[in-house]
């Protein structure tokens, strides 16, 4: 029991934190190859921050130094951050594979 | 998740949100996604200037990164100590050495805290019947489990009495649930959670629902308070200094609980919010919300209702201002109005009723649409801008009555999103708004169980 109050009195304190949650989810790690001739990348937008921008930029670029790289628009999947948000995210697998992307690129956290 | 459907991703983020990103990627089990880094503030850069950056610092870790050439953004880090067991002494020392003990570990708030001794939390648990190990929810960023335990801690370091466990406990059940949307509550808005409580027990634990009711000061309307944050910081992990989860550009200070007058409600004949939503009149219910703006003290006179409803509604639509558009984007507003007593009597004593209060602020709580075009550029999203959004069929009828850009446009998506609780001085005249952050924190609440 600890001594009530006072300036002498010394206090054994438990932990104020929470048990962190079990990871559900397994290894998600996606098999990634140095390769990138041919491949077909989806952009993933929160419709924020100015990602049409910064996606504009990266695909010129990438279609001066690997002209085989083709993209996928962000229209085609949806708004990843807006009132449907859950939707949009519970879709993505089937768009994926629809759109058949091998490769994402998602923005913009700001 | 296209990591989970096995395609290799790689995520862009400016600079002030890199450790948020690491701690996203390790709660979500995705510390190996690499994440490009934006240098800087993507709001404030000159089209020149981003397309620069764009290429020559996300490119290139975009490339490597899709190549599995560069680490992922939560890779890398310490492993994380054994957690202690829920009964388990963590620390022996005066009260200074408590406070410092804590403080350096970003377990306070930044104020001293009752030291949670085992006997102070037992004494908290014995106020529930509910398990110590019970998890509500899983709360993001820190992805810890809510328990009714971590409840019972979080309150005696609060400053809580044990009695208020019921109330603590329905709160983090509100907090917990999905469409409170927690993950949120480190967003640059840098909103407040605020909990109202209404029911038998706001007279009987000693709420204030007088005076300086939003004042620190009577113990169940500060230190319930206090433990909404400290939950929010300790087991979801949105912590403030800066570079951490919590991303709030400003942040706003601490909201003390809001209790509901049912005496002045009787008087006038009004429902209380509970019965509104759907309880019993003798159920006592918390709500817990975000707070993104307070309105200034809204003072109004006289002895008719339109006279108080007009500078209401006034001061309501220059409260929201333009950031109804983040309404309308996320389809979710939840405003709140803290009504005077003094002031009800004389709207209801015209026969008017809280639905006649929500229609007439709905109908004149009005902004320009203009601003509703200009707003989301400075906040960082283009496609919300009001006219995109009436194209697309996201916005109410109300918002496009006409084209005209100076056209008045709502304030509400629709007037039953406004909350009304009456409580505040009843030697005076004063109200305020409590606005809320769209989809998140919105009010959600849980009826108290006392045992």
């Amino acid at each position: 029991m600890t001594p009530p109050g006072g300036e002498q009195d010394r206090f054994e304190v438990l932990w104020p934190l929470a048990p962190s949650a079990p990871d559900a989810s397994g290894d998600d790690r996606a098999p990634r190859s140095e390769e990138l001739a041919g491949r077909r990348i989806g952009l993933l937008w929160d419709y924020l921050f100015r990602g049409d921008e910064i996606f504009a930029a990266v695909k010129a670029e990438m279609s001066t130094l690997h002209p085989d790289v083709t993209f996928v628009d962000f229209d085609e999947y949806g708004n990843i951050h807006g009132h449907d948000e859950a939707d949009v995210i519970d879709r993505l697998p089937i768009v994926l594979r629809r759109t058949g992307v091998d490769s994402v690129i998602a923005a913009v956290g700001a | 998740m296209a990591e989970r459907c096995g395609i290799p991703s790689v995520a862009i983020a400016s600079t002030g949100f890199m450790y948020q990103a690491r701690v996203i990627s390790q709660a979500l089990g995705i510390p190996h996604v690499p994440v490009a880094e934006y240098p800087g503030t993507i709001p404030t850069d000159s089209s020149e200037t981003l397309r620069e950056k764009a290429v020559s610092a996300v490119f290139p870790v975009v490339v490597d990164g899709l190549r599995g050439l560069v680490a992922g953004v939560g890779e890398g880090d310490e492993v994380a100590e054994r957690e202690p067991d829920p009964r388990e002494v963590v620390f022996t020392g005066g009260l200074d050495d408590v406070q410092d003990y804590f403080e350096d570990r970003l377990w306070t708030d930044g104020l001293p805290v009752i030291p949670p001794t085992l006997d102070r939390v037992e004494r908290f648990m014995a106020q529930t019947p509910r398990e110590p190990d019970e998890v509500f929810g899983t709360l993001l960023p820190a992805n810890r489990e809510a328990t009714v335990w971590s409840v019972a801690v979080n309150g005696v370091m609060a400053g809580c009495r044990p009695e208020y466990m019921p109330i603590l406990v329905a709160m983090a059940e509100a907090l917990s649930d999905p469409e409170f949307r927690i993950q949120d509550g480190g967003s640059t808005p840098g909103w407040e959670p605020l909990v109202t409580v209404s029911g038998p027990m706001v007279k009987r634990l000693g709420f204030n629902t007088k005076a300086g009711l939003m004042r620190v000061g009577p113990r169940a309307n500060t230190s319930i308070g206090r433990f909404l944050r400290l939950y929010m910081r300790n087991v979801a992990g949105l912590l403030s200094p800066p570079g951490r989860t919590d991303k709030g550009s400003i942040g706003s200070g601490l909201n003390v609980a809001m209790g509901e007058d049912d005496d002045a409600l009787e008087k006038i004949g009004w429902p209380p919010t509970r019965v509104e939503h759907g309880f019993a009149q003798e159920d006592d219910v918390v709500t817990v919300r975000s707070v993104y703006a307070i309105s200034q003290p809204i003072y109004t006179s006289g002895h008719t209702a339109e006279t108080h409803l007009a500078a209401l509604a006034h001061i309501h639509a220059t409260t929201v201002g333009p950031w109804i558009f983040t309404g309308i984007w996320f389809q979710r507003w939840a405003p709140l109005l803290l009504l005077n007593p003094a002031v009800a009597e004389v709207i209801a004593a015209e026969g008017l009723t809280k639905d006649d209060v929500r229609q007439y602020i709905y109908d004149h709580a009005q902004i320009g649409a203009r601003w509703l075009d200009i707003w989301p550029h400075h906040v960082g999203g283009d496609e919300f801008e009001l006219t995109k959004m009436i194209e697309r069929g996201e916005a109410p009828p109300d918002f496009s009555r006409s084209t005209d850009p100076d056209r008045l446009v709502p304030t509400m998506m629709s007037p039953d999103e406004l909350t009304i609780i009456v409580a505040g001085d009843p030697g005076r005249n004063q109200s305020r708004f409590y606005i809320n952050n769209h989809e998140q924190g919105p009010p959600v609440s849980r009826r108290v169980t006392f045992t």
